[in-house]
């Protein structure tokens, strides 16, 4: 599917090269977009290298400017021959170069590369002239038509610089080389895909909630994991995260397969499911850093907000948040990569209250249009919990919670939530904490009282878990968005069951609490998650991965939020 | 199958309760004749991983009488790793309790442990007695859990005693939990016994104690001179707490 994607960006980029580049160089109007000879002087006879920004050339090389021209690390294995292409130069089936248009106007001209040019390749027409393996400097004859450049890095946010000389007129000009930083993706985008693994057996069966799944978003966009092939490994959240990186008419999508590694160890559980999903050429799946990873590692504890402005400072890709707290922390070869980025800053939340400890058990975020930001932050909330239940009769009965053992919460009727002073005073204490992570969140994501919605939650110390937590009412905010059958988007939360009639959502005050709160815009879709996941210390979220869309301009958009200096 | 259990449990030197055991190998006895299948899958059933990586058992047909039965009898039967073991306890749903003699005899502490999860808001009379024997375990984190589970009790009054005279146990994280628990019963005989910890080296000490002198009784605690120092406290949610009281 993604070949398909790719496939038409570079078809797209192919139609403009045709009708816009292939003309003769010396009718002056050589451009696919001639947007920057509208607002800035023309080239006139000079020699220009026209990139997606526009046409640089002597009295125009502020098109140049960083970014300037931007690449990806070529980090994915086109010719599947277990080689990074980079490290080829020139992969058989190579796409993943970005283009620029140099007009010579017949007369030579030399190019001299600097900065990290260990970790920059240019080529032309298909051979490597300038950077790593090569030289840097090389001169290209004079000539009628345009000479496709094309440009590749070996790792993430690298900056060079090309220095072009008309050497019969002794003009020059220089433009940046930058490339791309990895992006991950948030709640706004577009889903593609959502995924999740069927089990069933001996009363352990999450066939109502793959069912919803099937139903509401169709199967050729549900893609169900193989129990028996996967171990049994429902935390298919936890096992990895999407992003991507691109240029234009450049993408590479990216899954972080994180150190997780599968439940029970290496080569077990979803471990394998990444690269038997995705891999392929324009799929770079990676890590970083090694050894025995602690939950705080898991994909589970690594969000990221929709875009935001904060002190004045726009994150158009938003901002990566992950939990942890003093020496609890997710492994510095992670937080350090994520941090290099630059475009999404990451910070930290406090998670490690909870027994799992991931930052999706009490907050998420949801699109919304008629929201100031665009989207709602959705946090648990223990206030509005209690208020939902104490406006219930307190003989309703819970059978769904009534079961001991690992089948409920041995509690009968909303009366006996109610009366439970042990409950309160833990609830209490988990609402102080919210408290304290919600100011953060405030501060991080620069959000007011009207960006928030409190979703009704209860904490309880599930069996060995000592005095760590986890949800007891079904964790709510721990809920997936994704796209109906018919595009309209849907959210995915876990049926609280608070009602004597299991079978009929209607009467559940919980869930029309929750309603009354969401965005109408958005179509909540309650589902069973109450046996595989709630149980087991998860929710939707846990056990559910999302694919989405993932374009963007970062080298227009949020290139003021990159700062890196060339190497060598 | 049962003749080897006996053998089992009688080589074993265990000497708890005799009631106990013998109802419950009767009824696991009885429920394999009449559901040998249930019986058949119950004992050979494996854990798997939960989200926290801890082993459990999931499924609503664990929690039925007849499989919490037969889960017993695994337990008693001593023949699972103790990972497994720990599992199977934690698949219990606290219908019945163990006797302490019973408990003390399990080698692993995490066993211990998870058999007095079955105590959990039990208001079987049984429930303290296990508590209070619990908190002189010579593991830490028995008695920490012990600590913890005593706040579940519905009534104080077997157990106040014993939480008071824990608040000086030698394991910061037992003294922090009984705090907890004293302030979760409303112990306000705990309150100048509690007060102490306020100035104890550990940040979870001093910031259970402060909650739970706060659940005792505000407007004193609000009053108390340690605030002074505690809103300067290196634990800086403690210190903001401390800070906000003094408001």
């Amino acid at each position: 599917m993604t070949f398909h994607h790719k496939s038409l960006l570079n078809l797209t980029w192919a139609i403009w090269a045709i009708s816009g580049c292939g003309k003769d160089a010396d009718t002056n109007d050589t451009a696919g977009s001639d947007s920057t000879d509208t607002a800035e002087m023309g080239p006139g006879d000079n020699i220009f290298l026209e990139i997606d920004q526009g046409k640089i050339h002597v009295d125009n090389d502020s098109v140049g400017d960083f970014p300037g021209w931007v690449g990806v690390p070529n980090l994915d294995d086109d010719d599947n021959n277990g080689e990074a292409d980079f490290s080829q130069s020139g992969a058989p089936g190579e796409n993943d170069w970005t283009v620029a248009w140099l007009d010579t106007q017949n007369r030579p001209v030399q190019l001299a590369l600097s900065g990290t040019t260990s970790a920059i390749r240019i080529y032309q027409d298909g051979q490597a002239i300038l950077g790593q393996g090569v030289s840097q400097e090389a001169t290209i004859s004079g000539q009628e038509d345009l000479v496709k450049l094309e440009l590749e890095f070996s790792d993430f946010l690298v900056a060079g610089s090309l220095e072009i000389t008309d050497t019969e007129q002794q003009k020059s000009f220089s433009l940046a080389l930058t490339s791309a930083p990895l992006i991950l993706n948030h709640h706004l985008q577009p889903a593609e895909e959502v995924m999740a693994m069927q089990v069933n057996y001996q009363g352990y069966s999450n066939t109502d909630m793959i069912s919803d799944y099937k139903s509401v978003l169709g199967n050729n966009r549900f893609i169900t994991i193989n129990e028996s092939t996967y171990g049994g490994d429902v935390w298919v959240q936890d096992e990895f995260e999407f992003g991507y990186f691109n240029a234009p008419g450049v993408q590479i999508d990216f899954i972080f397969d994180t150190l997780r590694n599968g439940q029970s160890g290496p080569g077990q559980g979803l471990d394998n499911f990444p690269e038997d999903q995705y891999g392929g050429p324009d799929w770079v799946i990676d890590w970083w850093g090694k050894g025995q990873a602690n939950s705080l590692d898991y994909g589970g504890n690594l969000e990221v907000s929709p875009p935001v402005e904060v002190d004045g400072v726009a994150y158009p890709f938003g901002r990566i948040y992950y939990g942890g707290a003093s020496s609890y922390v997710p492994k510095a070869q992670t937080r350090n990569a994520l941090d290099a980025m630059q475009v999404q800053k990451p910070f930290m939340a406090d998670s490690t209250w909870l027994c799992v400890g991931h930052i999706d058990e009490f907050t998420t975020t949801i699109p919304d249009p008629s929201a100031p930001k665009g989207f709602r932050f959705v946090i648990s909330d223990t206030h509005s919990a209690w208020e939902v239940l104490e406006k219930m009769s307190p003989n309703t009965a819970l059978p769904r919670w009534k079961p001991g053992g690992y089948a409920g919460h041995r509690i009968d009727n909303v009366g006996q939530l109610l009366n439970d002073n042990a409950l309160k005073a833990l609830n209490e204490e988990v609402q102080e904490i919210l408290d304290e992570q919600l100011a953060l969140f405030k501060r991080e994501l620069n959000l007011t009282e009207e960006d928030i919605i409190y979703m009704p939650s209860l904490f309880e110390e599930p069996r060995g878990c000592g005095s760590y937590v986890a949800a007891l009412i079904p964790g709510m905010a721990n809920l997936i968005v994704a796209k109906e059958k018919d595009g309209s988007p849907a959210v995915f939360v876990a049926d609280p069951f608070l009602r004597s009639d299991t079978s009929d959502q209607s009467q559940d005050p919980m869930i029309q609490a929750v309603r009354d709160i969401f965005p109408s815009s958005l179509n909540l879709h309650f589902v069973d998650d109450w046996e595989v996941y709630h149980m087991g210390l998860g929710e939707v979220h846990c056990g559910s991965n999302v694919k989405r869309e993932s374009q963007s301009d970062w080298w227009i958009d949020a290139a003021h939020l990159i700062n890196i200096e060339a190497g060598e | 199958m049962l003749k080897h259990l006996l053998l089992t449990l009688s080589l074993s030197g265990s000497a708890f309760a005799a009631d106990f055991t013998s109802t419950t190998l009767t009824q696991a006895s009885q429920v394999e004749s009449a559901q040998p299948e249930l019986a058949e899958w119950v004992y050979t059933m494996k854990p798997i991983q939960n989200r926290a990586g801890h082993l459990w058992f999931p499924g609503r047909k664990l929690a039925e009488p007849d499989a919490q039965q037969l889960i017993w009898k695994r337990l008693l039967q001593a023949q699972d790793n103790d990972a497994t073991r720990v599992a199977l306890a934690y698949a219990l749903d606290a219908s019945s309790l163990p006797d302490w003699d019973y408990i003390q005899k399990q080698d692993d502490p995490k066993l211990r442990a998870a058999l007095l999860h079955l105590t959990k808001k039990s208001a079987d009379p049984k429930a303290p007695t296990l508590l209070k024997n619990a908190l002189s375990d010579s593991s830490d984190f028995v008695r920490e859990e012990a600590a913890r589970l005593a706040g579940y009790l519905p009534d104080r009054t077997a157990i106040e005693q014993v939480l008071i005279d824990t608040l000086i146990d030698p394991q910061p994280s037992v003294r922090a939990l009984t705090a907890r628990s004293l302030g979760w019963l409303g112990s306000t005989q705990a309150f100048p016994k509690i007060r102490p910890l306020l100035k104890d080296q550990d940040a979870q000490v001093r910031t259970r104690a402060l909650q739970a002198l706060i659940s005792l009784d505000s407007a004193q605690t609000k009053t108390l001179p340690e605030l002074q120092i505690l809103q300067n406290d290196s634990h800086s949610p403690l210190a903001r707490k401390a800070a906000r009281l003094l408001e």
